[in-house]
């Protein structure tokens, strides 16, 4: 009896210090870090990003909404800490998988995408990261001062009024894409050139936005790796980058298109595929040495693609626009209902696109010659 | 007889007020005539109304909060929607027939007065746009191209800006075949409040004007179904003459005498000429609801008209004159009448706790009408008898009546016997737990689809049954009102704490959709970053917030920039629906509320829908206690006995839960219209029980046994008493046949609470008098 009564009173007491420490912990940066709301409109709210996780689809997408279909199964809702904007996902292995979003959030599941937690926040670690980096900064200062170089002096000046600006900032660019070459190594970008490099499967998270060609931090859009390990990153204005040294370094490969590219992927014959505003398309044969735009009418902007099984190329885009064809002629469809596709993935030979209006089966494809 | 003997030395013991009257005979004809004039002249002025504020709860919560945000929220409180529709199911609106047919009727529209000129919302209209991201940026512009010639090519345009507009579903039909003219109102047109019959009218000028074989023109809003709401309520007058028709038959049939029949019905009409003048002098005018009110005033004059005549016939069969058989007659009921009339007013005045405006007005016309019965029906009816006298025939019959026995009531008497009595008691306990039984299922608010006030196949439900089919948006709008403080409404915690409520009630059954200056501000910011929807979400950035939040279309911001609204389209607006949803909301604001942003109910139709339900289900239980109680103290400062509380209200009240049931299982739902029925029940239906138990404990007092007492009573006055209930049923029971469908369930409603109060009084109440009443014989 008294035991019982012990319990309670213990679980009272426990329940009331919780109350007060979430209470005074409450933070303006904590807005979106609340569970998000499992949902029967979940396949139908806005995905952004679908991929595979072995046999597993996993997509993701506003509100922290993660869901995820074994073949010929529901779809399910993932667990998720978060109500963040997730834009992207990258499965390494089926088991472990990462998914960005806004406000610099990394979450990671080690369960093929059933439950997430949150190993990063941008938001909170950003400033700490500048904070961080000002004594020294300001040291390299005052040695500089004493040295008495004035270019030194202004670009160290500079620096230091960036680092101060950032240590106090309360917003963070979203991030856009992720990729992961190993399941130690991975690549998290976004907009205004953020750049986040993992060595330790996403336990830490440091900036290596220097590494990029970008000096006008344009936006980073898109990842993707092709078959001999070369990295490509695709981004606002028409900006590519390559990597042939996983990572370390990156140059400048724009094939000088003005408009933003959105996605970029590589496919297992070799092509090098990027797509972007108003149904523009790059395709390279040649790890992005030289370019080449294939015959299409696509007017919306290009997401994403694939490549399917039977060897024909899908590109999906903007209010239900999709292209299927090869690398020399696109044929132009529209889905009924013309929702916005952002990404597409298939499992067992049906492609599953997602966007607006949630996961869309894509119809029945028809040869490219019906057009 | 006993009991007249007292009666039988006329003059002698005359009462001040019987003098005062009897004594200036055509003084006061001439009286009454002028008045009759004059409050005649009134009455053919008084004019069909309804306005949108008399409906609804005006202290509520939800209501005060909307009230005091009105202005906030245009186009959100009171709009009516115009759909022109093509006819051909081949054809679209994209032809330059249509479109030049949509210009029309929008320029029509938009000056029509009572409509907010610059809120109306069209294809023609400049401020719906459509946006395109392109490389260079935004690019946008009216959805008819400024170079719009109705060429195949310009329509072809036209159609390509439509899609891109984001109007399918909301100004354009999902199946391209319609579009709304949307056309927000203004409650006052020049200092006057809007009228809303003749507004409705205009609308039908419109509707005949540009329909046509190839064209059909559908209208819904507030507006527009008052208006029609008006113009059935006025088709019911035609009821009063079939009223007053069937009521001179019965009279007839009663009395057997042409005189007797019609002078009681000629002061009736007297008296519902002197209640609607009045009304008017008083300001009133007669709206849907209070339109009962003269068939009520007529009834329960004609019944009390007849017990005049029924006692004056009896008077002069003793042999009197005319003027002494009406003195005699007057001064025998004045009591018991003023006493009944001023328990039904006081029954009427507990509707005025419901804080619904109708209803009010409602109240004050009945207890008006009452009142003014005593006049015309316990005065001026006497000074009349007293000219012209009762025919030959009822004195006759009223004669032979008092020395025949009477077979019926005969048996009647058998209620209060001791082996029937305990029947009759299980039987009503049986009955009363079967209506209670029967009534669980009883809701609260309008239960049926589109505009429950009128009938399903009416033109606006077809009209509202045809926009639900069409349109993404849906009748049943609650707007959740999100108050921020001044110029801040663009900050991030106010718009997210909108976005995640907007999300949360999205996720709840019975909302179908929703709208928020949150969710236009996500499609802008995407709209920022060249449309990709990886960025269609709320900034931390104050700039881009400001940025994007200054795109929002009218009414969804206001001026000082501290109002939000969420707008939540339901499924439908029946009770269950609308307190799952208010429920949420609230639970959220609990949550949420903040000094960011306070989360206001209510908005919009089905929120001052949930606001009325919610006082009518908080003035029910309220206004049943008070009424009952009321009735219980006039009955026992009456009689001074609660044994008399009993006999006369435990009827009663078995009639009520009856009626409740009765309710369930026609799926007539607690409503503005219905919530009143139960006070007039039982106002009314308590004369039954009081003419009975006083003559009964009269005859007891005088030393008869319970049944014989009962006996008597029953000769006296059951004739009366099933007379009346006859009467007041007739009145009501007309309504059954209404266009409204309001105004046929308070008649179905009403008609069943006469018939069964009077059953209760008659069969009822004697039973609880075996138990309760002293028998003097077994004494």
């Amino acid at each position: 009896m008294w035991l019982t009564h012990r319990f309670s009173l213990t679980s009272l007491v426990a329940f009331f210090l919780s109350g007060v420490l979430i209470a005074s912990n409450t933070q303006a940066s904590d807005t979106l870090l609340r569970p998000a709301l499992m949902s029967d409109k979940v396949t139908q709210s806005l995905l952004l990003d679908i991929t595979s996780a072995g046999d597993r689809l996993v997509a993701v997408g506003e509100r922290g909404h993660i869901i995820f279909r074994d073949p010929d199964q529901q779809w399910q809702q993932a667990q998720v800490p978060v109500i963040a904007h997730l834009t992207a996902v990258d499965f390494p292995t089926p088991q472990l998988g990462f998914a960005v979003g806004h406000e610099g959030i990394i979450l990671r599941s080690e369960d093929a995408g059933e439950s997430w937690e949150l190993v990063h926040h941008e938001l909170v670690v950003g400033p700490r990261r500048a904070q961080e980096k000002i004594p020294d900064a300001e040291a390299a200062l005052e040695e500089a001062e004493e040295v008495g170089d004035l270019m030194d002096i202004e670009m160290l000046e500079m620096e230091l009024d960036d680092l101060y600006f950032l240590a106090e900032a309360d917003e963070v660019p979203p991030l856009l894409d992720i990729h992961f070459i190993s399941s130690e190594q991975g690549f998290a970008l976004g907009g205004y050139n953020l750049f986040l490099v993992t060595e330790d499967g996403g336990e830490t998270w440091t900036s290596r936005k220097e590494a990029l060609p970008n000096p006008e931090e344009l936006h980073n859009n898109a990842i993707a790796r092709d078959a001999t390990g070369r990295l490509f990153i695709a981004g606002e204005r028409g900006s590519i980058y390559r990597s042939e040294d996983q990572g370390l370094s990156w140059e400048d490969i724009s094939p000088g298109y003005q408009g933003s590219l959105f996605s970029i992927f590589a496919t297992r014959d070799g092509l090098l595929v990027t797509t972007g505003l108003r149904g523009n398309i790059f395709i390279s044969r040649d790890g992005g040495e030289t370019w080449m735009q294939p015959d299409n009418q696509a007017e919306q902007t290009l997401n994403g693609g694939l490549l399917m099984e039977d060897g024909q190329l899908l590109i999906i885009g903007q209010n239900g626009e999709y292209l299927i064809g090869n690398s020399d002629r696109l044929v132009h469809q529209t889905l009924p209902g013309r929702f916005s596709l952002q990404a597409v993935a298939s499992q067992q030979g049906e492609i599953f696109a997602v966007g607006r209006g949630g996961v869309h089966r894509l119809p029945l494809l028809l040869p490219a010659a019906s057009r | 007889m006993n009991k007249n003997t007292s009666l039988n030395k006329p003059n002698s013991q005359a009462p001040w007020i019987e003098n005062l009257f009897f004594n200036f005979r055509p003084l006061w004809l001439i009286f009454f005539l002028i008045m009759t004039v004059f409050l005649g002249s009134q009455a053919i002025k008084v004019q069909p109304e309804a306005s949108f504020e008399k409906l609804i709860p005006l202290s509520h919560p939800y209501i005060e909060n909307f009230m005091e945000r009105q202005d906030d929220l245009q186009g959100l409180g009171n709009a009516v929607r115009i759909v022109v529709s093509v006819k051909d199911e081949d054809e679209d609106i994209f032809t330059a027939d249509y479109m030049q047919r949509l210009q029309k009727v929008y320029d029509e529209v938009r000056f029509l007065p009572g409509v907010d000129q610059a809120a109306v919302r069209s294809l023609w209209d400049p401020a719906v746009r459509w946006t395109q991201v392109t490389e260079e940026g935004f690019e946008g512009g009216t959805v008819i191209p400024d170079t719009y010639d109705g060429s195949p090519a310009s329509l072809e345009v036209l159609r390509e800006n439509v899609l891109k507009s984001g109007q399918v579903g909301i100004l354009i039909a999902n199946n391209f075949r319609s579009t709304i003219v949307l056309a927000p109102l203004v409650e006052q047109v020049d200092g006057e409040p809007l009228d809303y019959q003749a507004f409705s009218h205009a609308l039908e000028d419109i509707r005949e004007q540009f329909s046509d074989e190839n064209f059909d023109i559908k209208i819904i809003g507030f507006a527009k179904l008052v208006g029609d709401l008006i113009d059935g309520a006025t088709q019911v007058a035609f009821f009063f003459l079939v009223a007053l028709a069937i009521t001179f038959v019965l009279l007839f049939l009663y009395s057997r005498c042409f005189k007797s029949s019609i002078i009681p019905l000629a002061c009736s009409v007297v008296a519902v000429i002197w209640q609607l003048g009045l009304l008017k002098l008083m300001g009133y005018g007669l709206d849907p609801y209070s339109m009962l009110v003269p068939f009520l005033v007529f009834a329960i004059a004609v019944s009390h008209g007849v017990q005049v005549i029924n006692a004056t016939a009896i008077e002069a069969s003793h042999g009197h004159d005319r003027i002494t058989a009406a003195r005699l007659a007057f001064r025998s009921l004045y009591v018991a009448g003023i006493l009944a009339l001023v328990s039904d007013a006081i029954g009427f005045t507990t509707l005025l706790f419901i804080d619904i405006q109708v209803i009010q007005e409602l109240a004050i016309a009945a207890a008006l009408g009452v009142a003014v019965i005593i006049l015309t029906n316990l005065i001026l009816l006497p000074l009349v008898m007293s000219y012209l006298g009762v025919g030959k025939t009822s004195v006759i019959r009223a004669e032979r009546k008092r020395q025949e026995v009477s077979p019926v009531w005969h048996k009647l008497s058998f209620f209060t016997h001791a082996k029937v009595a305990p029947w009759s008691l299980l039987a009503a306990v049986l009955l009363g737990v079967a209506g209670i039984i029967g009534s669980a299922n009883l809701q609260i608010g309008d239960l049926d689809e589109g505009a429950p006030e009128l009938r399903p196949d009416s033109r606006y439900n077809l009209d509202n049954a045809y926009v639900t089919r069409n349109y993404a948006t849906s009748a049943d709008v609650l707007v959740v009102m999100v108050e921020t403080p001044e110029q801040g409404c663009v900050a991030y915690e106010a718009l997210e704490a909108v976005d995640r409520l907007e999300w949360q009630m999205r996720n709840l059954d019975g909302v179908q959709g929703s709208m928020s200056p949150a969710y236009v501000t996500k499609r802008v910011i995407a709209g920022f970053n060249e449309g990709n929807l990886k960025w269609e979400a709320l900034s931390r950035n104050q700039f881009i917030l400001n940025q994007a939040m200054s795109n929002l279309p009218a009414g969804m911001v206001n001026n000082r920039c501290d109002l939000l609204p969420v707008i939540l389209y339901l499924e439908d607006h029946k009770a269950d629906t609308l307190v799952r949803v208010t429920r949420e909301v609230e639970a959220f604001a609990a949550e949420n509320n903040s000094e960011h942003a306070q989360f206001l109910l209510a908005a919009g139709s089905a929120g001052i829908e949930a606001a009325t339900n919610e006082e009518i289900a908080r003035a029910q239980t309220f206004m049943l206690i008070f009424v009952y109680a009321v009735v219980a103290s006039l009955v026992l400062i009456t009689f001074r006995s609660w044994r008399a509380v009993v006999c006369i209200v435990a009827p009663l009240a078995l009639t009520s839960i009856l009626c409740q049931a009765l309710m369930a299982q026609l799926g007539i739902g607690v409503k503005v219209a219905t919530l009143p029925v139960i006070a007039l029940g039982v106002g009314i239906g308590v004369d039954y029980g009081i003419y009975i138990y006083s003559r009964l404990r009269q005859y007891l007092r005088e030393g008869e046994n319970l049944q014989d007492a009962y006996y008597h009573t029953l000769r006296s006055t059951g004739k009366a008493v099933s007379f009346t209930g006859l009467t007041l049923a007739i009145g009501v029971g007309t309504w059954v046949f209404s266009p409204i469908k309001f105004q046929a369930d308070m008649g179905i409603l009403l008609t069943f609470m006469f018939l069964w109060n009077m059953v209760g009084a008659l069969w009822l109440l004697p039973a609880f008098a075996r138990y309760l009443l002293k028998d003097p014989s077994k004494a």
